[in-house]
């Protein structure tokens, strides 16, 4: 039932326009073409170590007749001046368990990459994208009422680390080697109970806020993921309520509520060093990576490589997500055309 | 007047033809274990098949893997008892199955190293190896046949391979016809091939023997640019009847993206009228067995779509309601029993809970009278 790899995806032909005019004084400059995928959904994406690894979690009504909803997985390679070579489409998560949501995407080594393709309605499966034979393995599948969810998940080298759990009990797993490679897979107490949406894993570094009901929902807790638990374990108490975690090699970026507005914070190892990035109203999704904090605020992408947040983007429609990784910061644009509802994915370089 | 007479004939014949629409039987509820002819443990195939009649199921469907009987090449590949031959498994699970009242469909497939130069076990074989080793299954489950001092049990249903129009199974696909790249459609010809000297051989040992042809995966769509393409359903029948291959019964597997009554995909319930159609052109009224369907409740490599527990057990009762519509559906095989970590659509989850579908299913197997078909 696997869609044909670049099915639904293409490359646009147009180069993009490059916004020279007032753009001048922003530190960006626009890249190479785009890539163009159908559908409009919430889009996530990760810097894999030779390309692009994104996802777009949508809704399909064929014909009006009946609803489900997928969440597709896709990789690109980049080269120097943009993207290279043909959009790969090798994972296709299709459910009428309930409407799947913004996937978290874990870049890996070369083109691999983790998703934990998450909704409403069932526990998230979490895929390991793929071995050199193209095969994926599923890390976590779980139909059961109540089964465990994924919260977070990173990619480091040849395992991957994932947080599974759900109410009083969680835990933290480890699979090293994908399906019928010889395959070993630990899975040790974890040291919390993560709130929804505020956890994070990036290779070496696991952050969240524990649950109100278990601790203090002001409370960031860092520590270092290992086969044997959590070490390390350091605190950093937040100004709010926390409304989401990001993590990347080197840092943490947090978003709380302060006095009604959203404030945008990173923190860099080792010191955890924090650093006020953004402040304001109305943020959209969030990425890290290489040093970079990319937000989307409306349809302004806003991005940095130390220091506040500037706009490196203004989309004529909606920003439906961002990935970041150094000077590079993928943008998914929403548009139409004749009709049709396609996502752009736009590389932007930073200086 | 002669009209009149003509007008009579003709209503008479559509009242008979109604009351037999009537009368007819509903699909037979079926579902197949495949765990059981891999299990060698006798107590644990004891177990497997205690299970699987405890569902109330009479019919199941069991898949003979042909690179497991016959690891070596047979001397006289059509005699079933030919040293090369192991067929311990399927003799302990087929008897134990008769034992317990429940009839088989068995299908064979899994080419041996042996018979193909690649020794893939997907690649399509000589037709007349795969002849004789369908006979040699054949006879030795004729109902007639003596090992070890038992008679072992009948076997009638037989089904020519498992989803030859899928690569995973039946490879290639398609054949590179010419230097610039251009495919033509394969594997319904060597699949004509197969079916017709296999169904031979099979008549030939045991007449009363159903061939059941086709045996067609879910493929919708054609993609004929590579050997690794795969033929959608439509094309593979269209271009199997070129060949006019004897068949006795059409096997088609249904997993719809949407419900039984929402999906409208190419091979899908609501679509079973169309897939008449096309099987009218191998032959007109060929009965139709579904010996593969399913939901899956959560996601699995090979299978991408999934759904909910209650909304399985709702889609399973649908899916026997459906089939019910249709008079030429003959059985409905549920795929699987029991989940695995790469199938994931049983009534059973791997630690052997049962999911709300398996109630749903034991209602229907238990009581099929709730199945008739709509007069």
């Amino acid at each position: 039932m696997r869609r044909d790899a670049g099915e639904g995806v293409r490359r646009a032909r147009r180069a993009a326009l490059v916004p020279l005019l007032g753009l001048a004084a922003l530190p960006a400059t626009a890249s190479a073409a785009p890539v163009v995928i159908d559908g409009w959904g919430q889009a996530a994406g990760a810097f894999t170590g030779n390309g692009l690894a994104f996802t777009n979690s949508w809704r399909v009504a064929p014909d009006g007749r009946f609803v489900y909803w997928r969440v597709d997985g896709y990789r690109v390679r980049l080269g120097r001046s943009g993207f290279r070579g043909r959009v790969d489409h090798p994972v296709s998560v299709s459910t009428q368990a309930g409407p799947t949501t913004r996937a978290l995407v874990a870049g890996g080594p070369g083109p691999t990459f983790a998703i934990v393709a998450s909704g409403q309605g069932f526990a998230p499966p979490v895929i390991w994208c793929c071995t050199t034979d193209d095969i994926q393995s599923v890390l976590e599948s779980d139909g059961r009422r109540n089964a465990p969810v994924t919260v977070a998940a990173a990619v480091e080298g040849s395992r991957v680390r994932f947080l599974l759990g759900r109410g009083a009990s969680w835990t933290l797993v480890s699979q090293t080697g994908q399906d019928e490679q010889g395959e070993t897979r630990k899975i040790v107490g974890f040291p919390g109970r993560p709130q929804g949406g505020a956890a994070a894993m990036a290779p070496g570094l696991v952050a969240w806020v524990d649950d109100p009901v278990y601790g203090i929902s002001t409370a960031l807790r860092i520590g270092v993921p290992t086969d044997t638990g959590v070490r390390g374990l350091r605190l950093r108490l937040q100004p709010g309520p926390v409304r989401g975690v990001w993590a990347a090699p080197g840092m943490i970026v947090v978003a709380n509520l302060v006095n009604g507005r959203t404030q945008l914070a990173r923190y860099d190892l080792p010191a955890l060093r924090r650093t006020v990035v953004w402040r304001g109203t109305g943020l959209g999704p969030v990425a890290v990576g290489g040093g970079t904090v990319a937000a989307v605020v409306g349809s302004r992408v806003l991005a940095s490589r130390s220091g506040p947040l500037r706009q490196v983007r203004h989309s004529a429609g909606v920003v439906a997500g961002v990935a970041a990784s150094g000077r590079r910061v993928a943008v998914f644009e929403q548009r139409r055309v004749k009709g049709a509802k396609e996502t752009v994915v736009r590389l932007v370089r930073i200086r | 007047m002669r009209r009149a007479v003509l007008l009579l004939a003709l209503l008479g014949t559509i009242a008979a033809l109604a009351l037999a629409g009537a009368a007819a039987a509903a699909p037979i509820v079926a579902l197949q274990d495949d765990r059981g002819p891999v299990v060698t443990d006798p107590a644990q195939r004891t177990k497997v098949l205690d299970q699987l009649a405890a569902t109330g199921v009479k019919l199941t469907r069991v898949d003979v893997l042909w690179d497991r009987v016959a690891p070596t090449r047979p001397k006289n590949p059509s005699d079933p008892g030919d040293p090369a031959y192991d067929w311990s498994p399927y003799d302990a699970y087929l008897s134990g199955l008769a034992a317990r009242g429940i009839s088989a469909i068995v299908d064979f497939y899994e080419t041996p190293p042996w018979a193909t130069p690649s020794g893939d076990d997907n690649a399509a074989p000589r037709a007349a190896d795969a002849a004789a080793f369908a006979a040699a299954l054949a006879r030795r489950y004729n109902g007639t046949f003596r090992f070890g001092g038992a008679r072992l049990p009948e076997v009638r249903l037989i089904e020519i391979w498992n989803e030859p129009n899928i690569r995973q199974f039946f490879t290639p696909q398609c054949r590179r016809v010419s230097a610039r790249g251009k495919y033509v459609y394969d594997a319904p010809r060597e699949y004509a091939a197969i079916l017709t000297a296999s169904y031979r051989a099979i008549k030939r040992v045991n007449p009363d023997a159903v061939v059941i042809g086709g045996v067609a995966g879910p493929a919708g769509g054609d993609d004929c640019v590579s050997a690794d393409s795969q033929v959608g359903t439509a094309t593979f029948i269209a271009q199997l009847a070129r060949e006019h291959p004897p068949i006795d019964a059409w096997s088609q597997h249904i997993y719809p993206i949407g419900g039984p009554l929402q999906a409208f995909f190419f091979p899908s319930w609501l679509t079973m009228p169309r897939l008449q159609r096309l099987v009218d052109k191998l032959r007109p009224g060929l009965p139709i067995y579904v010996t593969e369907t399913g939901y899956h409740t959560s996601y699995n490599r090979y299978h991408r779509s999934f759904v909910s527990e209650a909304q399985q057990a709702t889609y399973l009762v649908q899916t026997y309601q459906v089939a019910a519509r249709y008079p030429r559906v003959q059985a409905v095989v549920w795929f699987n029993f029991v989940d695995n970590p790469f199938w994931t659509g049983g009534l059973l989850r791997a630690n052997g809970t049962r999911k709300p579908s398996y109630a749903q299913f034991v209602r229907l197997a238990s009581g099929q009278s709730a199945l008739a078909r709509p007069g």
